[in-house]
């Protein structure tokens, strides 16, 4: 008689498990309806932070998210459509496919990928430069000299993604000597000093035998896996139709070779739309995104000779509008995002130029780096520009950041040094970074001496603080370091540095910018991640970036959401790339 | 024959398979003209391996005007009055030109130059 009983409540126990348990494993995270799935590899084992991507067939954009740790992704709400759908991980074959997608559905779509020996396409910049084998002293030395000189006009990826035999490479290293430098600069003399060891490391590990050591990062795990990003395309001013090829969303295909790139800086603005610079192609001064739509929307304003004018530098104005550089003719504009309009303010002749980084201060003082190396400021109450000329001439000027106190920082790439402007006097200071001698041979050092340092390429001890940061709430400036791979945050009071290596010491940290939670976001122009830096934890979070080859070059962050949201300008791909958090990582 | 593989292609992609495919295709919209899979696959190869020296840049920001290239315009090399021979092209891209030129045979595979020789024809 009890048996039976006894059955039951096994039976009955292991029915309550199976119900309970097995939605746990397989949907706890997530929506009832959507577009989601689950990715596994090959041998049924569920993979973290694997790139899921989807586009609307009829759409400009793309959206992606990533696998958490039971291998789950879903897509936040999509419009009615048919989409391509692909997941992506470096080692690992892509998987697609294509679904009509409608509102109010639970569209699963999971995904078996295969794992690949032949993933060096997939590669970022960042890890195609890790990979260079560094086992030896001459090895660790050669990996530094070309960190320095070949990677920063470009990607290290557009360069190791070849094999030459040294004939061929010193073809290549010749040409890069003759056709893309002039003579007696420092990236010239450079590379000439450097020729003959680059062509035999570059011969050795990328010549009829592949020597490198391949180290693809680690997937993204955690927090760091709950981001959407939206990556939008944009086409030239002068081609409506233009899309790159590669365009970096199919990883195998490899980084672009620079068919076109024309993105540089581009932040969102108080009407909810995203403004972008134009320095390189025709018919566009500046262009506007509609994130809801992905229209994109140019504007000229036409120069002397009746070209579009350049521009670099991008700033949103809390008051309304948009701030830019002209780089064309040396002058600070404003365009009127309500009416479409642009507001010059000319500039008298005999003044050094504005250029480059643009930043606007409490008091909405706009201000860029100059090319004659300081600082031009403008009051747009009433269109005076005042000139703060650097205490060190030269250095390349480039990035420039306000503080707390308003006081402005222009960054002397080239210089290792900052120049600081008092906002109360209108005093001018600077900061000179320690140089990084350490380990540095006598030789290098002396090459270094002859040569000096360009924005491009830079004696082995050289720092390279390239964009910064400031924060409107404490005593800090926050710089990157370009060439050493750290984050530098500087006491604006007392002057004290204190440096933080980069997770990758080869990403190329670009620009910085500190959030309304004071979390401190860098760009990287060789990796395709986005970093986060805790300041209280000191700690670096990376989040991960759908295509391969973005070569960013500028961040933004709009404050307005609840979330700060990320803004990124893919230099090497024509895109602009929106990135959103779903849980309060972004702020711990 | 293009319009035969492009019906196939049409055919693959809405059975939803084929899929690398239809992420290369769809980065060919717009004015260039339609490419087939091998040709795209040659444009992309173009574009890493051969544009930095043979397509002309404008000489400055802005202007439309074409400038001057490290290497001959590869525009029109297998029609008149170049007219190279299809096996005088591919030694090039193999073997390259002394001094002037890197081989590539170490880093393109053969069917990576025929997408190259593919793509040159559309140009």
């Amino acid at each position: 008689m009890p048996r039976i009983p006894i059955l039951l409540s096994v039976i009955g126990l292991f029915v309550v498990l199976v119900w309970v348990g097995l939605p746990v494993v397989e949907t706890a995270n997530l929506p009832s309806t959507g577009l989601m799935g689950t990715v596994k590899s090959a041998d049924g084992k569920v993979m973290e932070g694997v790139t899921v991507s989807a586009r609307d067939n009829a759409q400009t954009f793309t959206t992606s998210v990533y696998t958490d740790r039971d291998g789950q992704y879903y897509f936040p709400t999509l419009t009615d459509g048919r989409y391509k759908i692909w997941a992506q991980a470096v080692g690992f074959e892509m998987a697609g496919g294509e679904v009509a997608f409608s509102s109010g559905r639970k569209i699963e779509q999971n995904f078996t990928l295969r794992s690949t020996n032949d993933f060096s396409k997939q590669l970022s910049g960042a890890e195609w430069a890790e990979s260079l084998p560094d086992s030896t002293p001459e090895d660790r030395r050669m990996k530094e000299i070309v960190h320095n000189n070949c990677t920063a006009c470009h990607t290290a990826g557009f360069v190791l993604n070849k094999r030459f035999d040294a004939a061929g490479w010193k073809i290549v290293v010749d040409t890069m000597i003759s056709e893309m430098t002039e003579p007696n600069t420092p990236a010239n003399k450079l590379l000439t000093a450097y020729k003959d060891e680059i062509v035999e490391y570059l011969a050795r590990v990328r010549g009829p035998n592949d020597g490198m050591k391949y180290k693809p990062f680690s997937r993204v795990t955690g927090d760091a896996t709950q981001v959407v990003v939206t990556e939008y395309d944009i086409p030239r001013g002068d081609d409506a139709s233009f899309r790159m090829f590669p365009n970096g969303s199919n990883w195998s295909e490899g980084i672009a070779g620079g068919d076109g790139g024309v993105l540089h800086d581009a932040v969102a603005a108080t009407d909810g739309r995203v403004y972008f610079s134009d320095n390189t192609y025709p018919e566009r001064t500046i262009g506007r995104l509609d994130p809801k739509t992905g229209i994109v929307t140019n504007f000229k304003l036409p120069d002397a000779k009746g070209l579009a004018s350049r521009t670099h530098g991008v700033i949103p104005d809390p008051r309304g509008g948009v701030w830019f550089n002209n780089g064309t003719d040396g002058t600070i504009f404003k365009f009127d995002t309500a009416n479409e309009k642009f507001q010059v303010f000319p500039k008298t002749a005999g003044g050094i130029r504005a250029g480059g980084h643009i930043e606007i201060d409490s008091k909405g003082n706009v201000f860029t780096s100059s090319p004659d190396a300081g600082i031009v400021k403008l009051d747009p109450a009433t269109g005076k520009y005042t000139d703060y000329k650097a205490l060190t001439p030269g250095g390349n000027p480039y990035g420039v950041a306000v503080d707390s106190e308003d006081n402005m920082w222009m960054a002397q790439l080239a210089g290792d040094r900052l120049m600081v402007v008092n906002s109360r006097n209108g005093e001018v200071g600077e900061f000179v970074f320690p140089p990084k001698m350490a380990g540095v041979s006598e030789k290098d050092q002396e090459i270094g001496k002859q040569s000096g340092a360009a924005g491009n390429s830079a004696p082995l001890y050289f720092s390279g603080p390239r964009r910064m940061g400031g924060d409107p709430k404490s005593d800090f400036i926050w710089v990157a370091e370009y060439w050493t791979g750290k984050l530098a945050r500087i006491n604006i009071r007392t002057r004290e540095i204190k440096e933080y290596q980069m997770p990758s010491k080869y990403s190329h940290p670009y620009d910085v910018q500190v959030d309304k939670n004071q979390m401190v976001w860098i760009n990287q122009m060789n990796g395709d991640r986005l970093t986060k830096f805790d300041p209280r934890a000191e700690k670096f979070t990376e989040y991960p970036l759908p295509s391969v080859g973005s070569e960013t070059r500028h961040i933004s962050i709009d404050d307005s959401t609840s979330q700060p949201t990320i803004w990124l300008a893919y230099s090497g791909l024509a895109k602009l790339a929106r990135v959103e958090f779903r849980t309060n990582t972004a702020s711990r | 024959m293009r319009s035969l593989r492009r019906g196939i292609y049409s055919l693959l992609l809405t059975c939803g398979i084929f899929f690398p495919t239809a992420l290369a295709a769809q980065s060919q919209q717009g004015s260039s003209p339609a490419l087939n899979e091998q040709q795209t696959k040659g444009r992309i190869l173009y574009n890493q391996n051969c544009r930095l020296c043979h397509t002309p840049e404008p000489e400055r920001a802005k202007d439309p005007t074409p400038g001057k290239s490290v290497g001959p315009s590869l525009v029109g090399v297998f029609g008149p009055p170049r007219s190279r021979p299809e096996a005088v092209v591919r030694t090039f891209i193999q073997q390259g030109i002394t001094d002037k030129m890197p081989g590539f045979r170490y880093g393109l595979q053969p069917a990576e130059m025929d997408a190259i020789l593919a793509y040159l024809k559309t140009l």
